[in-house]
């Protein structure tokens, strides 16, 4: 559901001192590099592999042990990501936008010392692309060269000139060849000796190799990760600390609880009251608020679920209640979502309006209103509608149908508890009964996915590169997380634009065009946009988290005495 | 034990209900009037669930303060009964654990059944929540409340009607300090402000009246009153624990009995269907259920009925058993007695105290099993209140507020150990 | 005599094994029943459920029940558990290390539990009547009324939070790999203080209350007070006639905890984040694991159906007049 970022650690000396204008202060070399740090980790690692790994945790960590051949940074100031030499220490990208060539670093070695040569990345893209490996990032082929059966051409695509240059082919000009080609590289002579359909199960998921700032030093399943520095990586800078120890503790309270204990250092998805807690009562412990890309929403089902059931998906029939745009206008008046931001979140949230994060600074659609908190105005649309209390019972009702539905949470969420009490007592102030029903987790996404719900609330986490087809395109069965059944032609036309354009200024305007669409049609109630709130202790010097990864430039931590 | 020191904690005990009358005065009128309006106007088809709830406890409430009010009577001398004194008699001559036992299982009833008229508030009553949040035990707010008309005619209508919904509570605006300022009523939680004008306030004298409430256990995270919660979550795993003990007894006597009383094929056959349940792994399947049909208070009562029954059953069949040896039932079957006359007849009068005190160590278990399987979120979901559910978030916030952990735990081992010690007065009564 | 005996053994044990077949059998076939499947973390944006669904088609799951179990059945039979589909591991390894965690931790608590309490049931009984006695039976009340996580909890408080002398999770230290043999079974040792201290604590509070009125009980009968008048001294009367006769029950009751002992840690090993064999139930089902969940579902069945037989047997030889109290 969340696209992995792809940063790729390499530093070139002086370029990065000479370009680390946004950090005030120079680096400051500690008296002595070295020691552990300890981060809590809420889930144990999926794969030890870009390959498959689809969870964000996994990535972040795979990305300290395999590098890209650029490393990408998300700028907060305009919001945008930015590019440094990675594995590959220049590129050259071709005027048409249909093929860009990198000159490789040469004398680089993979952690069981071999060389690394240009080899290893057409060999990356080769797994990266092919069916039978089923990689979660196959979408990448699209880009690429095919031939008249669809099929990707690997040796086109990935064009090797010698064993340090390499040029990607695209099929057409794309805007950002950078963030295409930007996937982590594993090695061809470890993956080459495996049939390319046993790669999923084979035991190298979780024994890596590669070339990254850090290596894996030991794996204990669902207890730990740790990673040691690599001293003979191509870094310059090698990482001040030593050793990376990730423990994966799945108990929130057990994470708190050793975060003060000194247990463990640092510790993200902080709780908002922990953190006036931790503020308050532990001098020792920094607290940071990270505006981020997740989002909270009221979902509606747009479409009519029974008879969606009964014709096995192919009658689209619109929700009585939610199929209506005005209808789920006045829903969104009457919520509250300022008390429930306050009450809960304090300070540690933002409201949402849109599905753009307000951390992608050029792209956010700054003249659309915020949807007012009017109960009345909600109330006279829903009499427009033909709703009104004709019984007296304090239900408003239509046609001998009362306003009535169910509202589904994943259990285990605080904060979705907390708002799904909020809006229950809020629509029942315009005569709308709300039940509330917790479900476990995979039972939840089961009946999301299975368009089973009428209302619920969930979260998402916009993807880096805005392509936001697959939430809010009316091909239902393609765009699979489309869970509330929109559909909007225009944002199609919106969407197929904006796989096609070429200039960063066009992409723009189609997201403005977009966010003025869906916030007039509300298809969600967009509720707010949730900080990742990070606790660590003070002995962790230089750290510089990012709304893309709190291990941003991790290399550059490090810890006093 | 003596009589008289029977009769004193008697005493002490009958004052209870008539202490908890006076505390919730307030609620125990409203009852009263809806009472007063359902007669009045005959409509019996509109009673919603909740009213039922509070007119069956005001019932029972008043029930119980007469009881206590002739129990006074007796104690001050006033009346003789002579039920009285026997029974202060038979206390007397059983042991103190049986007595505690059972005045505190009275007790607990007592609270499980007139849970809406004593909580203090609805317990899942929230508000204002940034400042609510985590107090303290005896921790007081202040609040003003929303005038009445500045609602439209659905919510009038909401308070007209069902009296005891909770509006007045809606009404509530916590602060944590009050600023005046022209007609302007500038209210401060904490860290946030909320600007009204004082027309939609309720005043007395252009004064905002200011009301102000006690959480005498403090509250959760959520801002509810932990006390109320407490209660309800009490009520909740009394009624898994007597219903689920009630099919057990059901369906484990039923096949006891039978197994005992016809031997043979019959009792082996049944006696390996025992087994069989006996060694299916329950907690697992419990667990299977939840992620089939979701958490249901009436999936859990048939799952916990039938974890239980074996042992029931087992015990039955051994009794009759026990039983069919003696003369006199073997008289009968030779005098043609059925089977089934004699099960209800004989059998079951002399069987009954075992299985009394298993039913009521399944009732104990029962109670544990729940409160482990909130504790794990598998349990009745938030928000309703279970005791779990509140030892759970307790733990969460263990180093801020103790207080949820340790009086949820509290309570929860009270009433495990009421029950646990009722049966083991039993016991001992039955030995004797 | 015997021969009759090894006749309802065996009877029994073919009762048990046919048991656990239909369970077995049955919980297979429901669990495929259950909404929702494992390959959701496979969903993304950009592809949708594209791969979830190549997944499932390598692991065979796109066929339908009935066919799955054949292939199941024959892949038991050549020593083939599976593959997790959420660990991606083979099931046989997970289960075996999570067995072991949960055995170590189950197994010490068991064996302290009975080092504990028979010396502390011979006080008792020294001491009957006395403040000690009813305080200590008191006490052991108490804490059986209390649920195991209640326990946890207070333990953790105490021995953690606020004292810092052990850790409140994990199984061992970060540093294990690297640490020589001693250390790390030291290492083991305090991080499984806390759990088994709770586990122990808890089987303790039942134990030592049965065993204490057993021994009560025992010391009113007869015989021992015709042996008292033979002026045999208190001590001895109560080490060697008593107590041997009280351990018969106590026995009984030891074989059904048998049964229990992979189970009762479920608790607390979610509390204390333990990766034992409790935890990977739960989670399988969740996850809907379902190589796992059957797995377990045979251990578990398996377990129970040998407490079972244990305890019986146990019960037929050494104490038929043994009645059943409800035990957790």
């Amino acid at each position: 559901m969340r696209k992995s970022i792809i940063p790729s650690f390499f530093l070139f000396l002086s370029l990065f001192v000479f370009f680390s204008c946004k950090s005030d202060k120079e680096i400051q070399r500690p008296g002595t590099s070295g020691g552990n740090l300890f981060i809590a980790i809420k889930n144990d690692i999926d794969f030890f592999n870009p390959l498959y790994s689809n969870d964000i945790n996994s990535g972040l960590i795979n990305d300290l042990i395999f590098s890209s051949l650029t490393y990408s940074e998300f700028n907060t100031d305009s919001g945008k990501l930015e590019y440094y030499p990675g594995l590959a220490r220049s590129w050259k990208i071709a005027d048409d936008q249909k093929s860009i060539t990198y000159f490789l670093n040469t004398n680089l070695k993979w952690s069981d010392g071999k060389n690394f040569t240009s080899r290893d990345v057409y060999y990356s893209y080769f797994l990266y692309t092919h069916p039978d490996v089923m990689s979660v990032r196959q979408d990448v082929e699209r880009f690429f060269i095919h031939d008249k059966d669809k099929k990707i051409i690997p040796e086109k695509s990935f064009q090797i000139i010698n064993d340090s240059v390499i040029t990607f082919n695209f099929e057409f000009g794309v805007d950002d060849p950078l963030f295409i080609t930007g996937l982590p590289i594993i090695s061809e002579h470890i993956f080459s000796k495996i049939p390319l359909n046993e790669i999923f199960k084979s035991e190298l998921n979780f024994k890596p190799v590669g070339i990254g700032p850090f290596k894996l030093e030991n794996y204990s399943r669902q207890q730990q990760i740790i990673l040691r520095r690599n001293d003979s990586s191509y870094f310059d800078k090698i990482p001040f600390i030593e050793k990376l120890i990730f423990k994966v503790i799945p108990d929130y309270n057990s994470r708190i609880n050793q975060l003060k204990n000194g247990e463990i250092d640092l510790m993200t998805d902080v709780r908002p009251e922990d953190a006036e807690i931790l503020k308050n009562n532990f001098p020792e412990i920094n607290v940071e608020a990270i505006k981020g890309r997740d989002y909270d929403y009221v979902g509606w089902n747009h479409i009519d679920q029974l008879t969606f059931k009964k014709s096995n998906g192919k009658i689209l029939k619109p929700h009585p209640l939610f199929g209506n745009k005005e209808i789920r206008l006045a829903l969104s008046m009457a919520i509250n979502r300022k008390e429930i931001l306050e009450g809960y979140f304090e300070e540690y949230a933002t409201l949402a309006e849109t599905p753009i994060s307000p951390i992608f600074k050029s792209f956010v659609n700054e003249k659309l209103k915020p949807v007012p908190f009017d109960p009345s105005e909600a109330k006279k649309i829903l009499e427009k509608h033909g709703w009104k209390d004709t019984d007296n019972d304090g239900i408003i009702d239509k046609n001998g149908k009362p306003f009535k539905f169910k509202l589904s949470i994943a259990a285990g969420k605080p904060h979705r508890e907390f708002a799904a009490t909020m809006i229950k007592k809020d629509l029942k102030k315009i005569g709308i009964e709300v039940e509330i029903e917790t479900l476990e987790t995979s039972f939840f996404f089961s009946k999301l996915f299975g368009r089973e719900l009428d209302a619920w609330i969930a979260g998402w986490t916009v993807p880096l590169d805005l392509e936001l087809e697959a939430f809010w395109g009316s091909d239902l069965k393609k765009n699979f997380f489309n869970v509330y059944g929109y559909q909007n032609f225009e944002i199609d036309k919106i969407f197929s634009d904006f796989k096609n354009a070429k200039s960063k200024d066009e992409k723009r305007n189609l997201m403005f065009k977009f966010q003025e669409i869906i916030h007039q049609d509300q298809p969600v109630t967009f509720l707010y946009w949730i900080d990742n709130i990070i606790a660590y202790n003070k002995k962790l010097k230089n750290v510089k988290f990012n709304p893309v990864a709190y291990t941003n430039r991790i290399w550059e931590w490090f810890i006093s005495k | 034990m003596e009589a008289r020191k029977i009769k004193s904690v008697f005493l002490i005990f009958s004052l209870i209900p008539i202490f908890l009358l006076i505390f919730s005065f307030e609620k125990y009128i409203i009852s009263l009037l809806l009472l007063y309006q359902i007669i009045s106007s005959l409509n019996l088809k509109e009673i919603s669930l909740i009213e039922l709830d509070h007119l069956v406890s005001m019932f029972l409430l008043t029930f119980f303060v007469l009881n206590s009010i002739v129990y006074l009577l007796f104690y001050f001398g006033f009346v003789k009964i002579k039920l009285m004194e026997r029974i202060i008699k038979k206390f007397s001559s059983s042991s103190k654990e049986f007595l505690s036992g059972f005045l505190m299982i009275i007790l607990i009833l007592f609270i499980t059944l007139n849970a809406p008229l004593i909580s203090p508030i609805d317990p899942n009553f929230s508000k204002d929540v940034s400042i609510t949040k985590l107090l303290p035990p005896l921790s007081v707010m202040n609040y003003i409340q929303l005038k009445l008309n500045k609602y439209s005619t659905i919510e009038k209508n909401l308070i007209q009607n069902k009296l005891l919904e909770n509006f007045d509570e809606e009404r509530r605006i916590y602060f944590t300090d009050l600023e005046i300022k022209d007609s302007s009523l500038i209210i401060h939680k904490e860290r946030t402000k909320e600007i009204l004008n004082i027309k939609e306030i309720e005043t007395l004298n252009d004064k905002p009246v200011i009301k102000s409430q006690i959480f005498i256990l403090g509250t959760d995270e959520f801002g509810r009153d932990l006390l109320s919660r407490l209660i309800y979550s009490i009520r909740l795993s009394v009624f898994i624990a007597v219903f689920s003990v009630l099919i057990s007894f059901l369906l484990g006597s039923t096949i006891g009995y039978i197994a005992g009383i016809f031997g043979g094929l019959v009792d082996s056959l049944l006696m390996r269907l025992v087994d069989f349940f006996l060694s299916f792994p329950i907690l697992f399947f419990v667990i299977f259920l939840i992620a089939f049909v979701g958490n249901s208070i009436l999936l859990l009562v048939i799952v916990f009925g039938f974890s239980g029954w074996m042992y029931v059953a087992r015990l039955a069949r051994n009794e009759t058993i026990a039983c069919m040896k003696k003369e006199f039932i073997q008289t009968l079957v030779l005098m043609g007695q059925t089977k089934f006359k004699i099960i209800i007849k004989h059998i079951l009068p002399n069987t009954f105290s075992p299985i009394l005190i298993t039913l009521i160590f399944l009732m104990s278990n029962v109670i544990i099993a729940e409160s482990a399987l909130s504790f794990i979120g598998l349990g009745i979901q938030p928000p309703t209140p279970t005791l779990g559910g509140i030892i759970k978030s307790g733990y969460d916030y263990l180093s801020i507020n103790g207080w949820i952990a340790f009086s949820a735990s509290l309570t929860l081992v009270i009433i495990v150990m009421t029950f646990n010690l009722f049966a083991e007065g039993i016991r001992k009564i039955s030995r004797n | 005599m015997i021969q009759e005996q090894t006749m309802v053994i065996l009877k029994r044990l073919l009762v048990s094994f046919l048991m656990i077949v239909i369970l077995v059998v049955a919980i297979f076939f429901m669990m495929h029943l259950l909404p929702g499947d494992p390959f959701q973390q496979y969903y993304s944006p950009e592809l949708g459920n594209r791969i979830a669904e190549q997944v499932k088609t390598k692991f065979g799951l796109d066929k339908p029940v009935s066919i799955q179990f054949i292939y199941w059945l024959k892949n038991i039979f050549s020593g083939d558990f599976g593959f997790s589909l959420v660990y991606k591991k083979p099931v046989s390894e997970l289960i075996s290390s999570s067995i072991t965690v949960t055995l170590s931790i189950s197994l010490t608590a068991f064996i302290l539990q009975i080092i504990l309490t028979i010396p502390l049931g011979l006080f008792l009984l020294k001491h009957n009547g006395k403040k000690v006695d009813l305080l200590i039976d008191k006490l052991a009340l108490v804490i059986y009324s209390a649920p195991s996580f209640v326990v946890a909890i207070i333990l953790i408080y105490a021995g953690s939070i606020l004292t810092r002398l052990f850790p409140s999770s994990q199984l061992y230290s970060y540093n294990f790999y690297e640490i020589n043999s001693i250390e790390r079974l030291f290492d083991l040792l305090h991080h499984l203080t806390l759990p088994v201290l709770t586990l122990t604590i808890t089987s303790i509070s039942f134990s030592i209350r049965y065993l204490r009125q057993s021994l009560i009980e025992i010391s009113n009968q007869e015989f021992v007070t015709t042996l008292r008048s033979t002026g045999i001294p208190e001590n001895i009367l109560r080490r060697k006639h008593i107590l041997p006769n009280a351990l018969i029950s106590y026995i009984t009751i030891l074989g059904l905890e048998i049964g229990s002992l992979l189970s009762k840690t479920l608790i607390t090993e979610m509390v204390f984040s333990l990766p034992g064999i409790g935890r990977l139930m739960v989670g399988s089902i969740f996850t809907r694991d379902y190589p796992v969940i059957i797995a377990c579902v045979m251990i578990s069945g398996f377990m129970v159906i040998l407490g079972n037989l244990i305890a019986d047997i146990l019960i037929a030889r050494f104490n038929p007049k043994f009645s059943f109290e409800v035990i957790t």
